[in-house]
């Protein structure tokens, strides 16, 4: 039974894996990319620990499990988090072009203007040949 | 006599607080050393006259045959005697001539160092304490020299004296060393038979090492030079230092191994000609000069070639007229320079063309230097007629020496007492001239000195066979190694001697008489000095500087690539000429079906790692593939039973990632060096190829090698009974290998210290950034983050003895937990959340790691052994012991050490990358890369990006900053 159970669990958690290596490949903008490797990739994650814990059947690897399980419902979609406002914050996120709203490129524009004087375009190689949104409206501004 | 010298060296140290307290008087106060030094030895004398040395031998490192052996013959106690009395006249003088001084306790700590060090050179009979000692003289002299540091002469004169001596002493370590060979195998002096050394095949390189290191202490020619030089310091240096103690080091040195290795022709031609020619050259010299000091350094030289000449001539009355000699020259010319240093004091000139008729406003000065001046000359009743007298006696009753010798000596002798005329004549009588001071007589701190010791050579001279004799004789019995009977007298009847005498005294009547057209003449030869051995030792410096240079440009050139491809080219190029040159092939034991499915993929990961590091087009690219790497490693490491490593490995690369980022700001896209020329990266290509070939061969080689498990079984076995811990690795750390440890962990406080200041070198100081990026929801869980990693921490901490973990790993998850809020919370409340600074968390750490060592010292073990207790803690037995205190000291240390590298870097204002300009110095120390243009200074990564909006706002330069709303 428990066999059954915790092969169920690892085939659907490798399952959702899969989608978000999928989603990682196919979604056209880097949110939506980082959206299908945390949301699926956690939850596939979560499921194959949690077979962990039925197939052992042990307190000790059921709590490590569950804990690990936390923990990482805790840390992934902070790190998405993060790493998509820093995606925002470098002006040089290109947005699918079906994209409805974005008010985070937008209000850290208009932090960062009223910080600092704006520097001039940041280039990303790893995002070469993308428009940079955030500095398209501004244009490069002397360096002091 | 240990504990005399113990409390030299502990008053010395104690000098600076003495003088604070005492203020005026502290010179009073300070001279009751010596003289009670003087005093402990001088009440030795009748013991040791009767040829019974006093012996205290102190074992030091017993495993090199090093003890602190202390050894009172009459060689010794001559010179302690010398050392310990004019020492105290010295402090008194010094305590009048630098009255007032602000660095005066500064002074007193360095001369009365200097005197321990020579207390110890003298009475050292091992060979490699004395080395130590004699060292310190150097070095100590070195202070003084350079006291008035804010002159750049005396810098020089003081630079100059170190590393004269120091080279030479550096001569005599091996020449010592080499002796210690000949002598059988021992560094005891009293251990060593004469007639091994004297025969055996390493005699000559001792000898010419040994004499190198004396001829260079006691200004020999060609290495004369620095003594004079050396009278930029204060007079009372002067009179001790170069005149009467130090500069007789040298001297001291071959007539205490006279008895093991002179006698010799080598030792015999050598320190007579080198004796002669330094003797001939002073004495000549001497009457260049117009300086006071500067005539009485030259006459120094004469003096310390004459004593070179007399011990090198090695037989009973060449000895016996060297020690009168020593004794005549240091009471002389210790009380003429301290006259010196009156007149300079009292009239603001040394100048002697300025000087005269001071007779009358210093009378008491006047009378010392007189005695002293006439004592020089050699003329009765005065001691230094009974030093002359022998000396004649001797240069003619050597064999070997026909007209030669002694006609140098005379000519020697008359132009010293010329120069002893232009120092005693000149300024003290004749018409009275104009000096910038008026002058008027010096205090009683300054005349008692120069009117002692000139007392003391009139005294000596009225009654040599009652005062100077038993000294003298028990000297000469100790350096010749057998008891020689020793006749001192004024009258040794009419004779050759006395001839020479008075025609000595006639020759120097006329060359002082003729003193200005000699002078005059010798001015003409100024040019062919300037060509002499000064001229080569500044050759040599500035030619070492050069080379320093070059090889800094070369090696050392700021470009931290050039020193990956010097450090690649090394591991190449040695481990793998060792393997091609091994005289058999190993045999391959390792085979492929050994490794694993999943070794496999792993392998594959950091191959695909690495590849992807060396393509990577952005750095951050770069930093990702390198992190794979890094934590494939880390999966191999745990799947080969290596938990430890495995937990330290991941916790770096987490660490590792956090740092890089904050260097990117400060480094080039990495384009810069992607436009380089094919053929640089064809290079970089082979050679990285290269290091992976000889490290791959290398381990393969290693593997062939049968295991020998005696060393991890003996930790197994020893981990339980004896460190009370299961965790092997941990118990090796904080136990067993503690000391590596505790070095490790130095070098890690030295490292961040060095990081620290090399990123904040020259960066303005850091204006406090404005937060703009922050994000609300990162803060919230890091709050929730950082409390469970600290207890995760601490709980590694503290069951690191029993399984994986241990101070190191836990201290790196703390430090994990810090990047974490630098990152998320900025640097300004970072700082907040740590209280203390972090360097001083470094401190502490190792404050407690040594602690936890000295417990064991202090119940009479070695340091750092394992001090354990057990206590009853909840009805459980739990022992704790001092590793896990030292294991607590590793955890603060590390934790230290991270944040103040990523401190100093997140504080470092990000710099315009090397511009072909100014500003390019600093920024190379972080290793920016040389090869990039102005237009890639305006270009940033995107992890400079990343981490300066999300972190800290803005990279921006600082007078941009303006307050968020």
């Amino acid at each position: 039974m428990t066999e059954i159970l915790a092969s169920a669990l690892i085939l659907a958690g490798a399952g959702f894996v899969l989608i978000a290596a999928i989603g990682v490949v196919r979604m056209p903008d880097l949110p939506m990319r980082m959206h299908a490797a945390t949301k699926a990739g956690t939850l596939g994650a979560g499921l194959i620990l949690l077979a962990v814990a039925v197939a052992f059947a042990d307190p000790g690897v059921t709590v490590r499990a569950l804990a690990t399980i936390a923990f990482l419902f805790l840390t992934a979609p902070i790190s998405a988090h993060v790493v998509g406002r820093a995606a925002a914050a470098s002006g040089a996120l290109k947005l699918w072009a079906g994209t409805q709203m974005n008010d985070l490129t937008r209000d850290l524009d208009v932090a960062a203007s009223r910080a600092v004087t704006a520097d001039p375009a940041p280039v990303d190689p790893d995002l070469a040949g993308h428009a940079p949104l955030a500095d398209a409206a501004e244009g490069p501004a002397p360096r002091p | 006599m240990l504990t005399a010298l113990l409390i030299a060296f502990a008053v010395a140290l104690a000098a600076p607080a003495i003088h604070r307290v005492a203020g005026d008087r502290s010179g009073w106060l300070l001279a009751l050393l010596p003289a009670g030094l003087f005093a402990f030895f001088a009440a030795r004398l009748p013991q040791v006259a009767i040829g019974e040395p006093l012996v205290e031998q102190t074992a030091w490192v017993p495993s090199f045959d090093v003890s602190v052996s202390l050894y009172l013959d009459g060689l010794s106690l001559l010179f302690v005697l010398l050392i310990t009395g004019l020492g105290t006249l010295v402090v008194l003088y010094a305590s009048g001539y630098l009255a007032g001084d602000r660095d005066l306790g500064r002074f007193y700590l360095a001369l009365l160092l200097f005197m321990g060090a020579m207390l110890g050179l003298v009475l050292s009979s091992n060979l490699i304490a004395l080395f130590v000692f004699w060292e310190l003289t150097s070095f100590s002299s070195y202070l003084l020299i350079g006291y008035k540091h804010e002159t750049e002469e005396s810098r020089k004169s003081a630079l100059q004296a170190l590393l004269v001596t120091g080279g030479g002493g550096l001569a005599l370590l091996g020449g010592l060393i080499l002796l210690g060979i000949a002598g059988g195998g021992t560094f005891e002096l009293t251990e060593m038979s004469a007639d091994a050394v004297r025969g055996h095949v390493l005699y000559p390189a001792a000898f010419a090492l040994v004499a190198l290191g004396a001829f260079t202490k006691s200004a020999q020619f060609p290495f004369h030079f620095w003594l004079p030089n050396a009278m930029a310091a204060p007079t009372p240096v002067s009179a001790y230092l170069h005149s009467a103690t130090m500069v007789k080091a040298g001297v001291y040195l071959l007539m205490r191994l006279d008895a093991t290795m002179g006698g010799t022709t080598l030792w015999t031609v050598t320190l007579s000609v080198v004796g002669a020619i330094t003797m001939l050259f002073g004495a000549v010299w001497a009457l260049r000069q117009t300086d006071l000091k500067k005539v009485l350094a030259y006459s120094t030289v004469t003096a310390l070639g004459t004593l070179t000449l007399l011990v090198g001539l090695s037989f009973e009355e060449g000895i016996k007229a060297a020690i009168v000699f020593l004794l005549v020259h240091a009471l002389y010319k210790g009380a003429l320079f301290m006259v010196a240093g009156s007149i300079d004091h009292e009239t603001g000139t040394r100048d002697v063309r300025t000087l005269g008729g001071l007779r009358s406003k210093m009378p008491l000065t006047f009378g010392a230097a007189l005695l002293a001046g006439l004592s020089m000359a050699g003329v009765p009743p005065l001691f230094g007629f009974v030093g002359k007298e022998l000396a004649y006696k001797a240069k003619l009753g050597f064999d070997a020496a026909d007209i030669v010798l002694p006609g140098a000596a005379v000519l020697a002798n008359a132009l010293t007492i010329a120069a002893a005329g232009i120092v005693v004549i000149r300024p003290f009588l004749g018409r009275q001239r104009e000096t910038p001071k008026a002058p008027h007589e010096a205090p009683l701190a300054m005349w008692l000195g120069p009117a002692v010791l000139a007392g003391a050579g009139l005294l000596f001279g009225l009654f040599p066979s009652v005062l100077p004799k038993p000294l003298v004789a028990s000297a000469v019995t100790a350096t010749l190694g057998y008891s020689f009977e020793v006749k001192l007298s004024l009258w040794y009847g009419l004779g050759t001697a006395l001839a020479l005498s008075v025609l000595t005294v006639a020759l120097g009547a006329l060359a002082y008489w003729q003193w200005d057209r000699i002078r005059h003449l010798l001015s003409r030869l100024d040019p062919l000095a300037r060509l002499g051995p000064e001229r080569g030792y500044g050759a040599a410096l500035s030619g070492m500087l050069r080379l320093a240079g070059w090889q800094t440009r070369v090696l050392q050139n700021g470009s931290l690539r050039s020193y990956l491809v010097w450090l690649l080219l090394v591991v190449v190029a040695l481990p793998g000429a060792a393997l091609l040159l091994r005289a058999e092939p190993f045999a391959v034991t390792a085979s492929w079906g050994e490794i694993l499915p999943h070794e496999w993929v792993l392998a594959g990961l950091v191959a695909a790692g690495a590849g992807a590091t060396a393509l990577a087009r952005s750095r951050m690219l770069a930093v990702a593939a390198l992190g794979v790497v890094g934590f494939s490693m880390a999966l191999l490491f745990l799947g080969l039973g290596a938990p430890d490593l495995a937990m330290t490995q991941m916790l770096v690369e987490t660490l590792i990632v956090v740092i890089i980022l904050l260097v990117l700001r400060h480094l080039p896209a990495i384009r810069a060096e992607r436009d380089e020329d094919r053929r640089s990266r064809a290079m970089s290509a082979l050679l990285a190829l290269g290091a992976g070939t000889v490290m791959t061969v290398l381990a393969v080689a290693v593997s062939s090698v049968p295991f020998d498990p005696a060393l991890s079984e003996f930790y197994a076995e020893r981990a339980v009974p004896e460190g009370f811990g299961r965790n092997l690795v941990n118990v090796i750390l904080v136990d067993f290998r503690a000391l590596d440890t505790l070095g490790e962990v130095v070098v890690l406080a030295v490292a961040a210290l060095g990081a620290h200041v090399l990123v904040l070198a020259g960066a303005a100081p850091a204006v406090p950034r404005v937060d703009v990026g922050g994000s609300v929801i990162l803060r919230t869980a890091t709050r929730f983050l950082i409390t469970l990693l600290f207890v995760l921490a601490l709980f590694l901490l503290w069951r690191g003895h029993n399984e994986p973990g241990g101070g190191f790993i836990g201290g790196l998850v703390a430090s994990g937990a810090f990047a974490l809020y630098l990152i998320a919370f900025g640097e300004q409340a970072m700082r907040r959340l740590l209280r203390i600074d972090s360097r001083t968390l470094i401190g502490i750490g190792l404050a407690i790691a040594i602690a936890s060592g000295l417990v064991a010292v202090a119940t009479g073990e070695a340091f750092l052994t394992g001090q354990w207790t057990t206590l009853a803690i909840g009805g459980e037995a739990v022992k704790l012991g001092t590793p896990l205190l030292f294991d607590i000291g590793v955890f603060l240390a590390v934790v230290g050490f991270v944040l103040t590298i990523l401190l100093a870097l997140e504080q470092a204002e990000p710099r315009p990358v090397a511009s072909g300009g100014g500003a390019s110095g600093s920024s190379q120390g972080i290793g920016s890369s040389r090869q990039t243009s102005p237009a890639q200074t305006q270009t940033e990564s995107a992890g400079e990006r990343l981490v300066a909006t999300t972190v800290t706002g803005s990279d921006a330069p600082a007078p941009t900053h303006s307050p968020a709303p």
